[in-house]
């Protein structure tokens, strides 16, 4: 996977399982991704923070992005096309 | 009351969680390797096994056999944090749960399978949730006890559910071969075929004066496997730990004396910060040093006080390297404390160094701890790889056992 390293701009659910969150949408270099999936999640934690991952899909490009609970940030980890 | 013991085994864990994540992976021969230079094959997908991989391989002996076989770097952080959750799940069906490994649990369900209509149903609730969850499938075998539990779980992969009932147990093993219980090695194995046992049931019809002969303590201990007999506990509470211990293989041979020093300076930090994270103080200290060519050393010193200040038994460590007379390229280090007592059981020093140099350690401590492993370092192993990069065996959703893997 490439890595990208980003901040992105996301729309996201609350509630639901199994994740209690779901990215619906993000923005990323002026253009807007329509999730289809949510194939994985996980969670990490480095030091004090926790970091939200999700492992994506839009069309057949697999996306990894990233929310940052104590940062209140997203961001675009990884790119697979 | 018969026991009724659940074993949860994931199917070809590493693999499947990759396939799940990828799915252009999903259906195709792949194999989970590490992140550094020289790794080898952590586990490998039911699509590379047909190949013959297997775990253990080498990327190139892989490829050879399955030219076709994609490799995906590990991540780690995705499969302890499913172990954890994976340990809420089971928990939901009992409070008497043992993580066992990063992809075994053994669950006793005989007092509360009743809540659930027995325990088939429990396990089938639990691939279920596992499945909605995160997408991948697991196997369960239930048994009357742990070595039955772990046998069904083994013969019934992938995506398995069986119930061996105590009065089926005899049928079962009769013409199993020993060597499928769990705690029966190869080396065991061969040397019961000598005696011309190669069945549980052989096993279990031969002399307990014979087993003990030729295999001392434990022989009666294999004639009870044989009869499927197991009064192991599901150990829900980990035993207090013997030693505390990090090994790394580094990222190529080093023979430069700085340079592992400097890995040995890191490796001494993680045990002795782990040491003060859980209240353990150690007076036992182990080098292992395996060379390019795989022969493995291990060297112990006494030291004359307790402790978990990094330094001090860095230097210890450091006596240990230089009275080796190591003169060779390196592959791998280990450091171990042992000898543990508790903190507050060991006599406080009266030199204000020691006092001191408690309170630098904790200061580090508390740094990483908010801002993350490896964020405040010692000098020397600035420029070393950081970390552990591999689950170890031992290796645990919560408590000492708890190691963070990149």
């Amino acid at each position: 996977m490439t890595v990208i390293g980003e901040p992105i701009s996301v729309i996201a659910a609350f509630g639901g399982y199994p994740t209690k969150m779901r990215p619906v949408r993000f923005r990323w270099s002026g253009r807007v991704f329509e999730i289809e999936d949510i194939t994985y999640h996980w969670v990490s934690k480095e030091g004090t923070r926790v970091l939200y991952h999700f492992s994506v899909t839009v069309g057949a490009t697999l996306y990894e992005i990233v929310f940052d609970s104590q940062r209140l940030l997203w961001s675009l980890e990884k790119i697979e096309t | 009351m018969q026991r009724q013991i659940i074993c949860v085994d994931m199917d070809a864990f590493f693999a499947s969680v990759e396939q799940q994540s990828n799915p252009r992976l999903r259906g195709k021969p792949i194999a989970v390797i590490g992140s550094g230079g020289r790794t080898v094959v952590t586990t490998r997908s039911y699509e590379a096994r047909r190949y013959g991989v297997k775990t253990g391989m080498n990327v190139y002996e892989a490829k050879r056999l399955c030219p076709e076989i994609i490799f995906v770097i590990g991540n780690n952080e995705k499969y302890t944090y499913t172990c954890s959750r994976l340990k809420e799940i089971y928990g939901r069906y009992s409070p008497e749960v043992e993580v066992y490994s990063i992809d075994e649990a053994f669950i006793d369900v005989t007092t509360t399978s009743h809540l659930f209509r027995g325990p088939l149903e429990i396990g089938k609730g639990i691939k279920q949730e596992v499945k909605e969850a995160f997408g991948i499938t697991c196997t369960v075998g239930i048994g009357p006890n742990i070595l039955i539990a772990k046998l069904v779980s083994d013969i019934s992969k992938p995506d398995g559910l069986r119930w061996v009932k105590e009065e089926e147990v005899t049928e079962l093993l009769e013409d199993l071969p020993v060597e499928e219980l769990w705690g029966i090695g190869r080396h065991i194995s061969e040397r019961l075929a000598l005696l011309g046992i190669k069945t549980c049931g052989q096993l279990a019809r031969a002399s307990a004066g014979l087993l003990r002969s030729k295999f001392g303590i434990i022989g009666e201990r294999l004639k009870e496997m044989g009869m499927g007999i197991c009064n192991r506990p599901v150990k829900v509470v980990e035993d207090e730990p013997k030693s505390i211990g990090h090994s790394m293989t580094l990222p190529k041979d080093i023979q430069d004396r700085a340079e592992i020093k400097g890995y040995l300076l890191q490796l001494c930090e993680m045990v002795c910060r782990r040491a003060r994270a859980y209240g353990y103080n150690g007076r036992r200290v182990s080098l292992t040093i395996r060379l390019s060519d795989f022969r493995t050393f291990t060297h112990q010193r006494v030291m004359p006080y307790y402790t978990n200040h990094t330094h001090r038994v860095y230097n210890y460590v450091v006596g240990l390297l230089e009275a080796s007379g190591l003169n060779a390229a390196v592959r791998l280090l280990g450091v171990s404390l042992s000898g543990l007592i508790k903190e507050e059981k060991t006599v406080p020093s009266l030199f204000e160094e020691f006092h001191r140099e408690g309170l630098l350690y904790r200061a580090v401590d508390m740094i990483n701890n908010k801002y993350g492993e490896f964020n405040t370092v010692w000098g020397p192993y600035l420029r070393s790889i950081r970390g552990s990069q591999v689950i170890s065996p031992a290796w645990r959703p919560s408590g000492i056992r708890h190691v963070k893997v990149r």
